[in-house]
């Protein structure tokens, strides 16, 4: 049966109005033709004419309503766009796979560009990843104890005394308080070799304020902190591992903890570290009213609180202040009234990492800076690999592949190339972790443990997609949007358009601007970690061997006691082969310890109700320790046997304080006196500032003066004689020879006596420097890979930008221009981009370093020497960076150059 | 008055049921109803392709392209199982309705 031609044509043009797809339309058009048809053959057959029998077939196609309109519910109109060659349907899942496979066959084409973006992936991720690991470990995971949003810090800027506490806890209506006293020591003796042991004095609700339960037995109950009932201990699980052997019957025993029985009620959780990691137990405070010494002026501890339900951080602040104040009239002597004046609540967590959050932060932005780089990187590298497939992207449109097509399919390229950085990064994450760790546990011991990777994987595969779609995004548009005729016609040479070249500089400067922000920085505190090397310590560390002789407490009770045992150990120190010389002191120099005393300085007024007494770190040292530690005496004499514990008290004062207190005139002569006692101590020297807190000079600002008391007269905060002191040994050979003699020596003397802390002040100064060079580590890491990655990127792009005018060069050198004239050509190029890279980092970094003035030492964070120094390392390594294309641009042999076209 | 959605109803019916022993092509099935109503009813080409375009998207009923030797490609519509269970389902319906329709004129007779 023949078909008549025409019905294929009637029924297209009833349809075009639908735009079906194509494919769909011309099986509609075959399936009506062929009705139409066999309507007009059964007609024929029947004896109508040929015209008539065409005319009635038509007439059933021109039913009302339309075939178009009847149609239109049922038949879906094509895609606005056309469909890319190799995508018969559109499926979102088929398409990803087709890209994903798309992108892996062309990286494998080139293993270089994909190897590069990786690696430069691998480190900008891995390090953020490794820092982020540490900063949620630290600020962002929750504390440990019941909802910890509740618990505030109320000791921000001072402590309050046991019957602060008790005061705070009767009249607090916002909050409950539990007091803990943080630097508590004792001996735990009894169970063979003794130990000095961290712990925490508590008031008995301190575990149910934090809402932590005890592994084992039981917490305190209410008023286990009063006298007669505070003879109890809670072991801290490693301590109960350690000496006990985790041994479960170990409740309701007796162990002798500072010389005195106390029984276990109980074993903490495993990761139960509070205040700190290093607390190996806690006891009840004894909190006795009837001794108002021990009550009012001494042990003045920090205190937690939670808020109570309902109440918000400021009403607590409100009422803290209020309460801080009132106490005052409650003090059995006179208290400062700059003591209230400052007491505040503030979260928990800030007030635990305080000396944490800033560092880490400022490591964070700088880790972040060098993922920054690393995406300009990348982003430069793939603009320069999408302008090498300008060919293939405009064929691909050509043949029908849409803008947004081609865009994705760039942008997944993007995106697996960052998710492979994110896999490296991860292993690399990991592997950087302990490195950083070890190097900022120094600063602080809060850094806490380790978290499951989960946040961080979390972390790198978000950043991985993100930073994907970020460097991915400007090329994939730029790429996608071209001229399609020009693009077949001349290759890909010399089509690099502007917008591609403007976007790449931009890259690059950007780059270099970031690169030079991480340099200064590294500069700065490479610069301050020097300066802090050159500090004169105010002794002779040299030769000198330390170690710590920590008798309990109770020994001290009988001063005399004490004294005789010191003076028995360093007679007998002297004695052993080796030592030249042995003293002891309270604390060592640089050991961050604060033995400070409220004193009465001769001569200056004291207001006791308007003003606390000032403080000074006060010393007790033997005879020969000025001698010994080489600290020199600038007037007056030092201590000698004289000066026992019944003659005139006397004491040395540091110069800065002579010449703080008596700046015009001698402090030989003048007094001092700690506030509780009733007569005066005699300047009779002046010796030379030490730093004793640590190497940068820093001290706590309460601290205004500093003094040393002859061991036989001093007295601590508590009023008692220091027990626990230094042994300090001068030594004409190796320190470690000596070690084994001063032990056996100690052991003799006094078998329950530990000892701990030995070292050898050499390495006391090398620790001070510590956190400075943990920073200056750090940072130094990532302004290196910061350099390397600014340093490839530009000699990406120039040597890019040469090959692409190759052409141009060609032509110059053939009209006459000279290879010296080239290379100054293409190195200007290179100039002009590190210039305005330098120009803009060195804005940046004069903003940014501020927030690195707390960690640098006798620099200024626009110390600018080291500004100097960072744009002559930065333009020599661009310049190199540009050297090589600049050479192989003058080289450009003109014919083939212009051949080549 | 018949309403839309009876008419609509009835006229998937009766495709359903021409095709439920043997696949047909579209003038077949058009031929078949005017053949058999004689010529009271009519599908035209511009209602009954839609309707069977929407039938298949159902998945009621399913279009084959079939050759045979000298012939141009036909697409047969064969019914499916959905179709051939709404079919039962549509012709108890119709039934109820019929027999509805037959109770009240009757009564209204009587």
């Amino acid at each position: 049966m023949p078909e008549h031609p025409d019905w294929r044509n009637e029924i297209a043009i009833r349809l075009a109005s639908l735009d079906l797809p194509p494919a769909r339309e011309s099986e509609i058009v075959e399936e009506l033709a062929a009705h139409l048809n066999d309507d007009y053959h059964r007609l024929l057959a029947s004896g109508t004419s040929e015209p008539e029998a065409r005319e009635i077939a038509l007439e059933d196609l021109d039913q009302r309503p339309e075939l178009a309109e009847t149609m239109r519910g049922v038949e879906r109109p094509a895609p606005a766009h056309p469909i890319a060659l190799g995508t018969p349907r559109r499926s979102a899942a088929g398409d990803l796979w087709r890209d994903l496979r798309y992108a892996l066959r062309s990286f494998k084409r080139s293993p270089g560009f994909a190897a590069l973006a990786v690696l430069s992936l691998a480190l900008g991720i891995g390090g953020n990843a490794a820092m982020f690991r540490i900063v949620h470990a630290a600020l962002i995971r929750p504390l440990p104890y019941a909802d910890p949003d509740r618990l505030v810090e109320a000791s921000n800027s001072g402590y309050y005394p046991p019957g602060g506490l008790v005061d705070l806890q009767q009249h607090s209506r916002t909050m409950e308080f539990a007091g803990y006293n943080p630097g508590l020591e004792l001996n735990l003796t009894g169970l063979g070799q003794p130990w000095r042991l961290k712990g925490s004095a508590v008031s008995a609700n301190l575990f149910q304020i934090l809402g932590v339960g005890v592994a084992l037995g039981r917490a305190f109950q209410p008023g286990e902190d009063q006298p007669g009932r505070d003879n109890l201990v809670i072991l801290s699980h490693e301590l109960w591992q350690d000496q006990f052997a985790g041994d479960r019957h170990i409740l309701g025993r007796v162990v002798m903890l500072g010389g005195a029985g106390r029984m276990v009620v109980g074993v903490a959780p495993r990761s139960f570290a509070f205040p700190d990691p290093g607390t190996r137990f806690w006891i009840p405070l004894h909190l006795d009213p009837r001794d108002p010494t021990a009550y009012w002026a001494r042990g003045f501890m920090p205190v937690v609180a939670r808020l109570r339900p309902g109440v918000s951080l400021v009403q607590a602040q409100r009422e803290i202040a209020s309460l801080s104040v009132r106490m005052l009239r409650v003090f059995p002597y006179p208290m400062g009234r700059d003591w209230a004046a400052g007491m505040t609540v503030v979260p928990l967590r800030r007030f635990l990492t305080r000396d944490l959050r800033l560092k880490l932060l400022v490591l964070q932005c700088a880790v972040g800076l060098v993922l920054l780089i690393a995406c300009a990187n990348v982003a430069g590298l793939l603009l320069a690999r999408t302008a090498s497939r300008q060919k293939e992207i405009a064929l691909r449109v050509a043949l029908g592949a849409s803008r947004a097509r081609i865009v994705r399919q760039l942008l997944t390229e993007s995106v697996v190339l960052a998710l492979a950085g994110g896999s490296l990064g991860v292993a690399l994450a990991f592997a950087a972790d302990s490195v950083l760790r070890s190097e900022l546990q120094a600063t602080s011991n809060r850094l806490g443990a380790a978290d499951s990777g989960w946040p961080v994987l979390a972390l790198i595969a978000g950043l991985s997609l993100v930073t994907g779609l970020i460097f991915g995004l400007a090329p994939a548009l730029i790429a996608s949007r071209q001229d399609l005729a020009a693009a077949i016609k001349t290759g890909a040479q010399r089509t690099a358009g502007i917008a591609r070249a403007r976007l790449r500089s931009a890259l690059i400067v950007g780059e270099l601007a970031l690169a030079v922000v991480l340099t200064v920085s590294a500069g700065l505190l490479i610069r301050s970690l020097w300066k802090l090397a050159q500090v004169n310590p105010g002794f002779q560390p040299e030769h000198v061997l330390t170690l710590r002789v920590a008798p309990n407490e109770s020994l001290c009770r009988q001063r005399a006691a004490c004294i005789a045992l010191y003076n028995e150990v360093l007679r007998r120190a002297r004695e052993i082969p080796g030592v030249q010389g042995a003293a002891a002191a309270n604390t060592l120099p640089l050991s961050s310890a604060v033995p400070a005393s409220a004193v009465k300085v001769e001569g200056l007024p004291y207001v006791p109700s308007e003003h606390a007494a000032p403080m000074f770190w006060a010393g007790a040292v033997t005879p020969g320790y000025f001698r010994l530690m080489g600290i020199p005496i600038l007037q007056g004499r030092s201590f000698d046997g004289i000066d026992g514990e019944k003659s005139t008290p006397v004491i040395v004062v540091s110069a800065a304080t002579a010449r703080r207190y008596w700046p015009r005139e001698s402090a030989i002569g003048k007094h001092v006196q700690l506030v509780w006692e009733d007569r005066w101590r005699t300047v009779v020297g002046v010796a030379g500032d030490v730093r004793q807190f640590d190497l940068a000079g820093h001290a706590p600002d309460y601290v205004r003066g500093a003094m040393y008391m002859p061991y036989a007269q001093a007295e601590d905060t508590d009023r008692r004689l220091p027990a626990v002191m230094s042994l300090i040994v001068r030594t004409n050979t190796d320190p470690g020879s000596v070690v084994t003699g001063i032990r056996e020596l100690l052991g003799q003397l006094n078998a329950n006596v530990p000892v701990d802390e030995l070292r050898t002040m050499v390495s006391l100064v090398d620790e001070s420097t510590q956190q400075s060079r943990s920073m200056m580590w750090i940072f130094a890491g990532f302004a290196a890979v910061a350099l390397v990655l600014a340093a490839v990127g530009a000699y990406g792009v120039v040597s890019y930008s040469t090959a692409q005018r190759t052409f141009e060069i060609g032509v110059r050198v053939a009209l006459g221009a000279g290879r010296r004239s080239v290379f100054q050509l293409v190195l200007g190029q290179s100039l002009r981009l590190v210039m305005a890279g330098l120009a803009i980092g060195l804005a940046a970094s004069l903003a940014l370093t501020r927030l690195l003035a707390s960690f640098l030492y006798g620099t200024s964070p626009t110390d600018p020497a080291i500004l100097i120094a960072v744009c002559g390392m930065l333009a020599a390594v661009a310049l190199l960076a540009g050297y090589l294309p600049a050479r192989k641009a003058a080289a450009i042999d003109p014919l083939r150059a212009l051949r080549a076209e | 008055m018949q309403n839309i959605e009876l008419k609509k109803g009835s006229a998937e019916l009766l495709i359903l049921s021409l095709i439920e022993d043997q696949p047909r092509h579209g003038y077949d099935i058009s031929k078949l109803i005017e053949q058999r109503s004689a010529g009271t009813v009519k599908f035209r080409v511009t209602s009954l392709y839609p309707l069977l375009y929407r039938l298949e998207q159902r998945g009621w009923i399913d279009g084959r392209w079939v050759e045979k030797a000298g012939q141009r490609r036909r697409r047969y519509y064969r019914l499916t199982k959905e179709g051939l269970r709404v079919l039962a389902a549509q012709r108890r319906g119709w039934l109820e309705f019929v027999d509805a329709i037959n109770r009240i004129a009757g009564l209204e007779n009587a």
